[in-house]
């Protein structure tokens, strides 16, 4: 009888601080950990060099971004979003008038935790939201003219360190947690996870591409993507990333994407912005 | 003789078109259970987020299959998409309590 309490007490113990390690999370710990893995696995490249991912990686690929850095292909989509972006709408009011600093160089603190309605607003729905507070359609997501109003507003973001905050409050916690467990849950017929590329095995090569750490990703969004032939977004990444491991993407700007995104832009912390960005 | 040779051909005949209606009978009868199967097993991945895309493909080759009263192949893929959907729950159910192993630390 005795054993048996014994046995059970020591089993509760043992789950009980299993469950207490698996809800204790810790943002900047998680952050400070991830950071220096990446820098002590590449510890010649500077934290701002990131942001250019697979580019950094490897000296091949780095000669061809210069060449294409001489005319970079996102340029049409700056140009069209910066004249979106000015273009008022039927009620007047302009995309300035939704965001703070009337949306200039404010791209370094996307997305981030809405504490009133409680979940991750992304610069994307954001834009979206915008258009329809002032009686627009809402465009869609992953393509065209969203691309370009991203872009021109990332562009003058350049140069701005990533400041993603987690405040105190248990939702916005949930949100990052839920993003860091889509990020390292292991998904589709290929069994990979987000990190078995961009945290595993940054720097190696999967086929004809080269993995970039997820160390910068996000501080270069949206890209031109020549395997595209056009500008994305981010919801677009993560949907063809999905796909690619043959599991079926979410819905663009799915609440578990917008916790994704908010989870791996913290992790960007420090990383100064460059997007619009071009990769392969 | 003329007689007994037509009888032998009927009953030959109706025996062949049996097997035959009977061997499509058990075709539609396990497509229809793996189907069945595996469509569930397929929205319980979704549950999980993780839906597999090829699981996807073989339910509509199975379906595309039976509409075409092609049982055998349709039975193929009712099967291969349970298989599928099968390992799509497990590598979900398994991931909740492995995925915290990966964070970097």
């Amino acid at each position: 009888m005795t054993r048996k309490f014994l046995a059970a007490l020591v089993v509760l113990v043992i789950t009980g601080r299993g469950v207490c390690a698996a809800e204790r999370v810790d943002p900047a710990a998680d952050l400070k950990a991830y950071q220096s893995s990446v820098q002590r696995e590449f510890p010649n490249v500077k934290l701002k060099d990131f942001a250019n991912g697979p580019y950094t990686m490897d000296e091949g690929m780095r000669r061809q971004w210069e060449e294409i850095m001489q005319f970079p292909p996102y340029d049409f989509a700056i140009e069209e979003g910066k004249e979106l972006f000015a273009t008022p709408f039927a009620n007047g009011k302009t995309y300035g008038d939704c965001f703070p600093n009337r949306g200039i160089g404010i791209r370094q603190n996307y997305p981030y935790f809405d504490t009133k309605r409680g979940e991750v607003v992304t610069l994307e729905l954001a834009i979206n939201e915008c258009r329809q507070a002032n009686g627009e359609k809402a465009l869609p997501w992953q393509v065209g003219k969203i691309a370009s109003i991203s872009a021109y507003m990332a562009s003058t973001s350049r140069g701005k360190p990533i400041d993603i905050r987690i405040p105190d409050d248990p939702r916005a916690l949930a949100a990052y947690n839920t993003g860091r467990e889509y990020y390292y849950t292991r998904r589709g017929q290929l069994n990979f996870s987000c990190a078995s590329c961009h945290t595993q095995n940054p720097g190696k090569r999967l086929r004809g591409d080269v993995l970039a750490p997820a160390l910068g990703i996000l501080a270069s969004f949206p890209i031109y993507r020549s395997e595209w032939g056009s500008m994305g977004t981010v919801d677009r990444r993560f949907i063809s990333c999905n796909t690619l491991v043959r599991a079926e993407g979410l819905p663009p700007q799915d609440i578990v994407y917008r916790d994704l995104e908010y989870f791996l832009t913290y992790m960007n912390n420090g990383v100064e912005v460059s997007g619009p960005a071009t990769r392969p | 003789m003329s007689k007994l040779i037509t009888v032998m051909a009927s009953v030959c005949l109706v025996a062949i078109i049996g097997t035959a209606s009977f061997a499509q009978s058990a075709d539609e009868t396990a497509y229809r259970k793996a189907y069945e199967t595996a469509t569930r097993l397929h929205q319980e991945a979704r549950s999980y987020q993780n839906g597999w895309t090829v699981t996807t493909v073989a339910l509509k080759s199975a379906k595309d299959a039976a509409d075409k009263n092609d049982f055998a192949s349709a039975a193929k893929f009712a099967q291969q998409a349970e298989a599928l959907a099968k390992a799509s729950v497990e590598q979900s159910k398994s991931q909740k309590s492995v995925w915290q192993q990966a964070v970097v630390k």
